[in-house]
């Protein structure tokens, strides 16, 4: 009896102290962490409106300011999605961006869609206020590799600079505008994606006064 | 200080994990799909071990032997959590190519096994450096093979294409270089051919994406396992010591009797022996003892052979405790699983060889417990080279006596 109370207050002792060290390091890393992660933010936000310049490096092209939108607007968005039947994609942030104070260049959409092959997907969709899906950027994704992470090379170049609307994935080499390629193996990725940037052109629909389709 | 390079070096060529122990392989094939993550997990890798390896050794006398499994687990898995938060706060492009191998760390069987083998045993210092030794050795292993998977996978070294710097990519200079040596101009019908086939069929290929992927990395492993077992059969023809190769986890799953890995990596330095494992164990080896008193007979000849291999064995092993029957037995069974390293068919001889007992004991009565104790005497002087004229008396002794108890 009395080893297991010793035992006990020994293995006690150890993890009390290990979760003090912990709560320590945590707290002191939790500025750097925090910081890393909303530039990366940020840069993955910036670079849905960025454009290709002559030697095919995006750049960016306009100054934009972001604005985000009230988390109330971000439920009914989300609650319109789910009325659709797209329960699966999460719109995180949407962000009006202006040029200039009054002049609104166009919407920037954060989404998380959980139709990923490897779990959920989160990137950013631009669309300017003329309807024209400027670009997409991955924010997290955790695909294969090789397959679902070819992603960036393969469905990011199709989204850039083209009307928007809604897209279908195709296996066979994409022909009327509205069709994107597959990446070669990673269906379940391309659709997940795809999904993701149709979602959001809903929500820019939407946001545009246009009805729920 | 000798004993600390002596572990150095030790982790990382005589007992490297990868390479002779087959410790940690399910990191390796994973981590491995470019050299820079390999050599950033190793090195994760690497300072978690020796962290742990100082803490666990430091605190040995404290952790009550019930219960040190489970402390031992808590003291790696937070200094990996701390591992983990210092990656992403200070270095998180490493952190992101990691990923979630990082937290995985703490089930590599390295860690533990080297925890529960060495760093609970030895003072401070040799367990820091044995640990930065197994590091390093992990690291360098890793580092290798993520070199061989990038550069087939993806024609880069390090991240370093050569299309940056000399405008075609690393494998085509290579194959530049052998066509030059291999002359294209020659006269041999072969060398030519071998040309052609170079930079016709395989330059235009490009990298063997697969080597890249998980396949690869069982390809790889399939030749690393192929090459450790020539390496062990030439080492058992010529009668080195091989048990330390492929030791890490016994080849057979299905029975696995390790009980955790650290089974396989006893070695200390102290005279005194735990015998803690043996309470799990006595049930299974009861069963063999009954099979070593018969097969001891048999088999002696095959001692005779393997006589250097069961001599390093026996030094590892210093137990001079008391005789009761009780003590006696636990011994037999820590002794026996110690034993388990060697993998053929000579590990129910060397179990016996293994209990060395003082001379006394032969002299005792005929209880079936001390037949037993003097077969394993005899067998033990033969390995410590007596007279084998001695021996052959002893057991002519015995083989009467086994005779007058039969009748």
């Amino acid at each position: 009896m009395k080893h297991l109370i010793k035992d006990t207050l020994i293995l006690f002792v150890i993890t009390l102290v290990a979760g003090g060290l912990l709560g320590f390091v945590n707290e002191l890393t939790k500025e750097p962490i925090a910081e890393y992660e909303a530039e990366k933010k940020e840069i993955a936000c910036s670079e849905v409106f960025y454009e290709e310049d002559e030697n095919g490096n995006l750049v960016a092209v306009k100054d934009l300011i972001f604005e985000p939108l009230t988390d109330a607007g971000i439920a009914e968005l989300n609650a319109a999605l789910i009325k659709k039947d797209l329960g699966n994609i999460v719109i995180e942030e949407v962000y009006h961006a202006y040029v200039a104070p009054e002049y609104l260049y166009g919407y920037v959409f954060g989404i998380t869609t959980k139709e990923g092959y490897n779990g959920e997907i989160s990137f950013y969709v631009g669309i300017t206020s003329e309807g024209r899906l400027k670009g997409v950027s991955l924010l997290d994704i955790a695909e294969t590799p090789g397959l679902g992470m070819n992603a960036e090379d393969v469905l990011l170049p199709q989204f850039r600079d083209v009307e928007a609307g809604t897209f279908k994935v195709v296996k066979t080499g994409a022909q009327g505008l509205d069709e994107i390629d597959a990446i070669s193996g990673a269906t379940i990725t391309s659709e997940a994606i795809t999904g993701g940037v149709n979602a959001a052109y809903e929500c820019f629909v939407i946001l545009q006064g246009g009805e729920a389709s | 200080m000798k004993q600390c390079t002596e572990r150095l070096y030790n982790g990382i060529i005589k007992e490297n994990p990868t390479f002779v122990l087959m410790l940690g392989m399910c990191p390796t094939l994973a981590v491995t799909t470019s050299a820079i993550n390999g050599l950033g997990m190793g090195l994760s890798t690497m300072v978690v071990l020796a962290l742990s390896n100082l803490l666990i050794s430091a605190l040995r006398k404290v952790i009550p032997d019930k219960v040190r499994i489970p402390a031992y687990i808590v003291i790696i898995a937070t200094f990996v959590t701390l591992v983990e938060l210092l990656l992403h706060a200070y270095i998180p492009s490493l952190h992101e190519s990691l990923g979630i191998y990082i937290s995985l760390i703490v089930v590599n069987c390295i860690i533990l096994g080297r925890a529960e083998s060495y760093a609970s045993k030895n003072k401070i210092l040799p367990s820091l450096f044995d640990g930065i030794g197994m590091g390093l050795g992990f690291t360098l292993a890793l580092t290798l093979i993520g070199l061989v998977r990038e550069f087939l996978g993806a024609g880069t070294v390090f991240g370093f294409s050569g299309s940056d710097i000399y405008g075609t990519p690393l494998p085509e200079l290579l194959i530049g270089l052998v066509n030059k040596w291999l002359n294209p101009e020659s006269t041999s019908e072969v060398v030519r051919m071998f040309n052609t086939l170079l930079t016709d069929e395989i330059e235009s290929f490009g990298p063997m994406g697969i080597m890249v992927l998980a396949p690869g990395a069982f390809f790889i492993l399939a030749i690393l396992t192929a090459i450790q077992n020539v390496m062990k059969e030439k080492g058992k023809k010529a009668g080195k010591d091989v048990s330390k190769i492929q030791s890490g986890c016994s080849s057979d799953c299905m029975n696995c009797t390790d009980s955790g890995c650290a089974k396989r990596l006893v070695e200390t330095d102290s005279k005194e022996e735990k015998t803690a494992d043996s309470d799990i164990k006595e049930d299974s080896s009861e069963e063999n003892r009954t099979e070593v008193l018969s097969e001891t007979e048999e088999s002696l000849e095959e001692e005779k052979e393997a006589e250097a291999k069961e001599k390093l064995k026996t030094e590892k092993e210093t137990d001079l405790e008391a005789e009761e029957n009780t003590s006696e037995e636990k011994d037999a069974d820590a002794k026996a699983e110690e034993n388990l390293a060697v993998e053929d068919a000579d590990t129910d001889i060397e179990r016996s060889l293994s209990e060395e007992k003082e001379p006394e004991d032969v002299k005792e009565d005929n209880l079936p417990k001390e037949k037993e104790k003097k077969y394993k005497m005899t067998l033990l002087e033969a390995t410590q080279e007596i007279d084998i004229v001695e021996l052959e008396e002893l057991l002519g002794e015995e083989e009467k006596e086994e005779g007058k108890a039969d009748e």
